[in-house]
C-alpha cells in the first residue's frame, strides 16, 4: 500500500489554521466515504462521528464540532488517519478541535475527559512525572466528582499497584519554563 | 553487550512496575544493557496533544534532547510514550532513533539469542498477541508495513515456543487513557477484546504497553483471562528468578494458567 501523507506538522501553527488545512491536515480532501467512522472504536458513543466532524470543519461550521462531547471520546487510536484513502489526518483534525475547544473555553456537554487532561498536565507541570494517586486526586477535585470505580481503585491500592507514596519530582523548574513558553505561543 | 538508552515512562515507575522489572531482567539476561535516561520527564501522553500543540511536541522533545548525549537509540516499553517520542523525533533534527522495546526483542539478533538462551519453552501455552494502536499506527510514523496484521510479537512468542493463535483484534483499541474519565467506554472496548481472545482459544493475552495491559486486566467480565507483558513470558522462558512477585500485581493472577501450561 502507498502511504501518501504530507510532511511533519509544525507546533507553531494555530489550531484554527491547522483545522483549515495547512501541513497535512487538509479536511477538504474528504469525499465522505465514512471509512474513518466505520473503523472508529467510539463512533457509536459520539453524537457526531469522525466523518461528520470533518464535514463540519470543511463547511466552516466547526463551532458545532467544538461543543460536541464526541471529540473528547476520541482515544487517538489513529485508525481513521491510517485508513483514510485521501490522506486526511482525521485524528489530527479531532486533536485540533479539542485544542481549540480547550483554548477558547467552550464547555463540552460532558466535561470529564477535558478535566482529566487538565489534571494530567497540571500533574506533569508540578512533578515532572505522573503519580497515579495524585493524578486521580487532581482529577476528582477538578471534575468535582469521585472516581467512578472507587472499589477497583481501592483494590489496586491494596495490591500496591497504585502507590500512595509520592515519587521524587523530576526537572520541575525546567518544565515550568517549558509550559510558560508553550503558553506564550 | 549492546547498550540502549531507556525511557521507562511514568507507568513503569508506577502502576506497571512489573513491566519495568521484567524488561530489565530479560534484556539484561540477553546481554542488552538498558541505561535509564537520567532526568527523564513525562512525554505528555494524550493530555498534551489533546490540549496544546506546542506542549504535545515539547514535552517529548525534551527527553529526546537529553538522549542525544547517551547514544543512537532510545528505547520505550510503553506504546503511548513511543508514539509521542516518535512524533518529536519526526519534527526534530535529532540523531536519536526511538525504538519500542518490542523492536529490540524482535530483531533477528535478539530472536537468535532468545532461541539460544531458552530454558523452558512455552510449548503448552496458547497466546494471542495484542499490539494495540500506537505501537503500529500511523504507519508513516512507526515505519511498519504490517500495521493491520503486525507480526513482531508473534515472532518473539513463537521463538520461545508459545502457540500463537490467530485472531483479528491485534490492533483494535482498548480505550487507552480514557480509563479514569470514561471507564464505561474502556470497559466496553476492553471486555470485548478479552472475549474475542477467549474465543480464539487463548490461555492469556500478551501485551506490550502498560495502558493496554491495565485496561484489559482490570476491565474484563466473566472468568478471568490473564493479561501478560511479553517480557514477563520471556522471563519465564529464560528461566529467570523472581517472577512470582510480578503475578501478585495482576488483577487476574496468571500463575494458575502458567502452571497448567507447564511454564512455571
Amino acid at each position: 500500500m502507498t502511504v501518501n501523507r504530507a510532511g511533519p506538522r509544525s507546533a507553531s501553527v494555530s489550531p484554527a489554521d491547522r483545522i483549515r488545512g495547512v501541513e497535512g491536515l487538509d479536511p477538504e480532501l474528504c469525499f465522505s466515504c465514512h471509512k474513518c467512522s466505520s473503523g472508529c472504536p467510539v463512533a457509536d458513543d459520539m453524537e457526531l462521528a469522525p466523518h461528520q466532524l470533518v464535514r463540519l470543519v470543511t463547511a466552516n461550521l466547526e463551532e458545532e464540532a467544538l461543543r460536541s462531547s464526541g471529540i473528547w471520546l476520541c482515544t487517538s487510536c489513529q485508525t481513521c488517519t491510517t485508513r483514510c484513502p485521501n490522506g486526511v489526518d482525521v485524528a489530527g483534525v479531532i486533536d485540533a478541535l479539542k485544542q481549540r475547544a480547550a483554548a477558547s473555553g467552550v464547555k463540552p456537554r460532558d466535561g470529564r475527559v477535558l478535566a482529566f487532561y487538565r489534571a494530567f498536565l497540571n500533574e506533569v507541570r508540578a512533578r515532572g512525572r505522573v503519580h497515579e494517586m495524585a493524578l486521580i486526586a487532581r482529577y476528582s477535585l477538578g471534575a468535582r466528582r469521585l472516581p467512578t470505580d472507587i472499589r477497583l481503585g481501592a483494590r489496586m491500592v491494596r495490591m500496591g499497584k497504585i502507590s500512595l507514596a509520592r515519587p521524587k519530582k523530576a526537572a520541575t523548574g525546567e518544565l515550568r519554563h517549558l509550559f510558560e513558553r508553550a503558553k506564550g505561543k | 553487550m549492546t547498550a540502549f538508552s531507556y525511557y521507562p515512562g511514568c507507568s513503569l515507575h508506577g502502576m506497571s512496575r512489573e513491566y519495568d522489572a521484567s524488561t530489565r531482567a530479560v534484556y539484561g539476561a540477553l546481554g542488552i544493557d538498558l541505561r535509564e535516561l537520567t532526568g527523564w520527564t513525562c512525554c505528555g501522553a494524550s493530555a498534551a496533544h489533546s490540549l496544546d500543540p506546542a506542549l504535545a511536541v515539547a514535552l517529548a522533545a525534551r527527553n529526546l534532547e537529553r538522549a542525544e548525549a547517551e547514544g543512537a537509540y532510545l528505547v520505550a516499553p510503553c506504546a503511548a510514550c513511543y508514539h509521542r517520542l516518535k512524533v518529536a523525533e519526526r519534527g526534530s533534527s535529532s540523531r536519536v532513533t526511538v525504538l519500542h522495546a518490542l523492536d529490540v526483542a524482535s530483531s533477528p539478533e535478539t530472536l537468535g539469542r532468545l532461541r539460544e538462551s531458552l530454558q523452558r519453552p512455552l510449548n503448552g501455552l496458547k497466546v494471542v498477541c495484542y499490539y494495540g494502536c500506537l505501537l503500529v499506527r500511523p504507519p508513516e510514523l512507526t515505519g511498519r508495513a504490517d500495521y493491520e496484521d503486525p507480526q513482531s510479537m508473534d515472532q518473539v512468542m513463537s521463538a520461545v515456543g508459545a502457540q500463537v493463535r490467530p485472531w483479528s483484534f491485534k490492533t483494535d483499541c482498548c480505550g487507552a487513557g480514557l480509563a479514569v474519565a470514561r471507564p464505561d467506554v474502556v470497559r466496553r472496548l476492553s471486555s470485548r477484546l478479552v472475549e474475542m481472545a477467549r474465543e480464539a482459544g487463548a490461555d492469556c493475552i500478551v501485551t506490550a504497553c502498560p495502558l493496554c495491559q491495565t485496561n484489559l486486566d482490570t476491565r474484563q467480565d466473566g472468568a478471568g483471562l490473564p493479561v501478560m507483558y511479553f517480557t514477563e513470558l520471556l522471563a519465564c522462558a529464560l528461566g529467570l528468578e523472581g517472577t512470582e512477585s510480578w503475578w501478585r500485581r495482576h488483577m487476574v493472577n496468571p500463575a494458575p494458567v502458567l502452571a497448567k501450561a507447564g511454564v512455571l
